[in-house]
């Protein structure tokens, strides 16, 4: 094995990923090289008509940008993407470094089909989507959930290149000094798979997406229809905030599997998040930021929900939402 | 026209897992009360649609299983697929996908009907967080789709509905391929006729052996509880009638909401 493998971390950022999320994983990224002594490469891809729009941010260690496009990537599908980022790794500007030993990716479904297809390609190991990873000695050690959340696995391997997504919870402190990355432009050409026919179906959800939101208004089986979520669309329209839901609320067709938070959907980290006829099961929990304050809405008072919320109110949502939309459509005036 | 459908089923998570987790300990808990996961499910309607509207779909079904007595082979003999199977899941590496996709596509090359459509949920069991679907089609140089809702065949094509983020799309693949399906209210797996139910206790499935050769590129080093992860606060519950209580809430909402 090339021991000077163990020495470099690349970051993987893909062009459907917001602001934040860059800038959190790219901060966690950089805490994993902090520990392990690990230089980081940020490998940020771009469509051909994507421009380079956004800030660079400062990181606590140095790092190299490199600004990558395509002028070939035209659908960002997964497949594309881990064909850019395969070729990016496996460039000449990137050849006379040691390989990354671990490779991140963000959380998700699109990263975690990036992740396996780079490892395929690479012969490497997919740890999938992981809490922590670090090295230890020659091995490469990651913490991920199984079992609905339920459990924490600890993996190890000694292959020479792990790729990972990595499921960050601590935003960047803002105002924090920090060292401004490298910037280096990659243009690629090579060989690219067709795209696939894709046409996209009109929907009109006015919503926000749950990624990235500063409120979530979520509901659980104890909405018992769509009724109770129609009465969280409207808080949530008030709000300016994004509608969630568990999976089995989804299973039951009231919000869209793209809505879904836990363990098997989104992770999610508002500063408020509206959890209304949920349980508080792990599964679901599991997709809830540790910094987000639950703000909880159940009749039972022994709900588990209540263990991990930061406010809550032990009542009939049929009674406490509708009363809380018209308090809410007064708007902050009335409390004036 | 073959379809496959890989099933791995999940451990019931109504009931606890064991105090002292273990690997055997949870293969013990998967043992003890098994089901379909809702991407199980989802993948094997699915099938039996397709098949609903052509009577030329074979349909195979490939469940992970224990013995040739786990009660995951009869929950879905029951539903009728042409075929049965099922998979020595006893010591395969389920926590990692590359190499559970190596076994997989090693069955899969067992079986008498080479599929030209396999349909999976999109996490293969209870350990599968989403990068085995996608690896297993790597494995078989097939064309890949993942988040499926509904598919349709069309010639040497298949049609699904998927979830792109925040976006439906349909999409034509080229076949072979493996779409990995998600949960869809549309799609809710049918009941078993009970003589269906009945009939399947008599039967005893075949169960194929894995590939012995492969070996985990990832080692399980240790499982455990998932720690409740500490909050900073105790929660405040909020007294009064309602209209106190949605006062309360309200301020601390918009207080939130005004701040974006």
């Amino acid at each position: 094995m090339n021991t000077n493998a163990k020495r470099r971390v690349a970051v993987v950022l893909l062009p459907t990923q917001d602001t934040n999320e860059r800038h959190t994983l790219l901060h966690a990224a950089a805490a994993v090289c902090l520990s392990h002594s690990c230089e980081l490469d940020i490998i940020s891809l771009r469509a051909a008509t994507q421009s380079l729009a956004e800030q660079l941010p400062d990181l606590p260690i140095p790092s190299s940008w490199w600004d990558v496009r395509h002028e070939g990537l035209t659908e960002l599908s997964a497949q594309g993407l881990a064909e850019v980022a395969a070729q990016a790794l496996t460039s000449d500007a990137m050849a006379h470094k040691p390989p990354p030993r671990i490779v991140l990716l963000p959380p998700g479904p699109e990263g975690l089909e990036v992740v396996a297809r780079l490892a395929w390609k690479f012969g490497g190991a997919a740890l999938g989507q992981c809490n922590a990873l670090g090295v230890d000695g020659a091995e490469v050690v990651a913490w991920r959930a199984a079992f609905g959340g339920r459990a924490i696995l600890t993996l190890r391997t000694g292959q020479v290149q792990c790729f990972a997504t990595l499921r960050a919870e601590n935003q960047p402190t803002k105002g924090a000094s920090g060292i401004t990355p490298n910037l280096q432009t990659l243009v690629l050409t090579g060989a690219l798979s067709l795209p696939s026919d894709v046409t996209p179906i009109a929907q009109s959800d006015p919503l926000p997406a749950v990624e990235g939101a500063a409120i979530v208004v979520s509901g659980g089986r104890g909405m018992q229809g769509d009724e109770g979520f129609g009465l969280l669309r409207e808080i949530a329209e008030c709000l300016g905030a994004a509608l969630g839901g568990s999976l089995p609320t989804v299973d039951a067709g009231w919000v869209s599997v793209a809505r879904q938070i836990g363990q098997s959907g989104k992770f999610v980290s508002p500063r408020i998040y509206l959890a209304v006829g949920l349980s508080g099961t792990p599964q679901h929990l599991a997709g809830i930021s540790g910094t987000t304050r639950i703000v909880a809405i159940n009749k039972d008072p022994d709900a588990a929900i209540f263990k991990v919320a930061a406010a809550g109110v032990v009542g009939d949502w049929r009674v406490v939402l509708p009363a809380l939309l018209n308090r809410l459509r007064l708007g902050a005036t009335a409390s004036v | 026209m073959n379809i496959l459908v890989l099933i791995c089923g999940i451990a019931d998570p109504k009931y606890p897992l064991p105090r002292d987790i273990s690997v055997s300990a949870l293969e013990g808990a998967r043992a003890a009360h098994v089901l379909l996961s809702p991407f199980d499910e989802a993948a094997l309607e699915i099938a039996l649609k397709l098949r609903d509207t052509n009577p030329a779909v074979h349909i195979t079904a490939l469940v992970l299983a224990r013995s040739a007595m786990d009660p995951l082979l009869r929950t879905v003999g029951s539903l009728r697929p042409d075929v049965t199977r099922g998979l020595d899941s006893n010591g395969l590496p389920a926590w990692d996908g590359l190499g559970m996709a190596r076994v997989l596509a090693d069955a899969v090359s067992q079986l008498e009907h080479a599929p030209d459509l396999l349909l999976l949920g999109r996490e293969l069991g209870d350990y599968d967080d989403g990068t085995a679907p996608v690896a297993v089609a790597q494995a078989l140089r097939m064309n890949y789709s993942k988040l499926i809702f509904s598919a349709t065949l069309e010639g040497a094509c298949v049609h699904g509905v998927r979830q792109n983020a925040a976006q439906q799309e349909s999409i034509r693949l080229a076949l072979p391929a493996v779409l990995s399906v998600t949960n869809d209210a549309r799609n809710k797996l049918r009941h078993p006729l009970l003589k269906n139910v009945m009939e399947v206790k008599k039967i005893a499935f075949k169960v194929l052996n894995c590939l012995q050769t492969t070996s985990a590129c990832v080692q399980l080093a240790n499982v455990g509880a998932a720690v409740e992860r500490p909050r900073s606060t105790v929660c405040q519950m909020v007294s009064g009638d309602t209209d106190a209580q949605v006062e309360m809430l309200a301020a601390l909402l918009l207080e939130k909401a005004s701040a974006q």
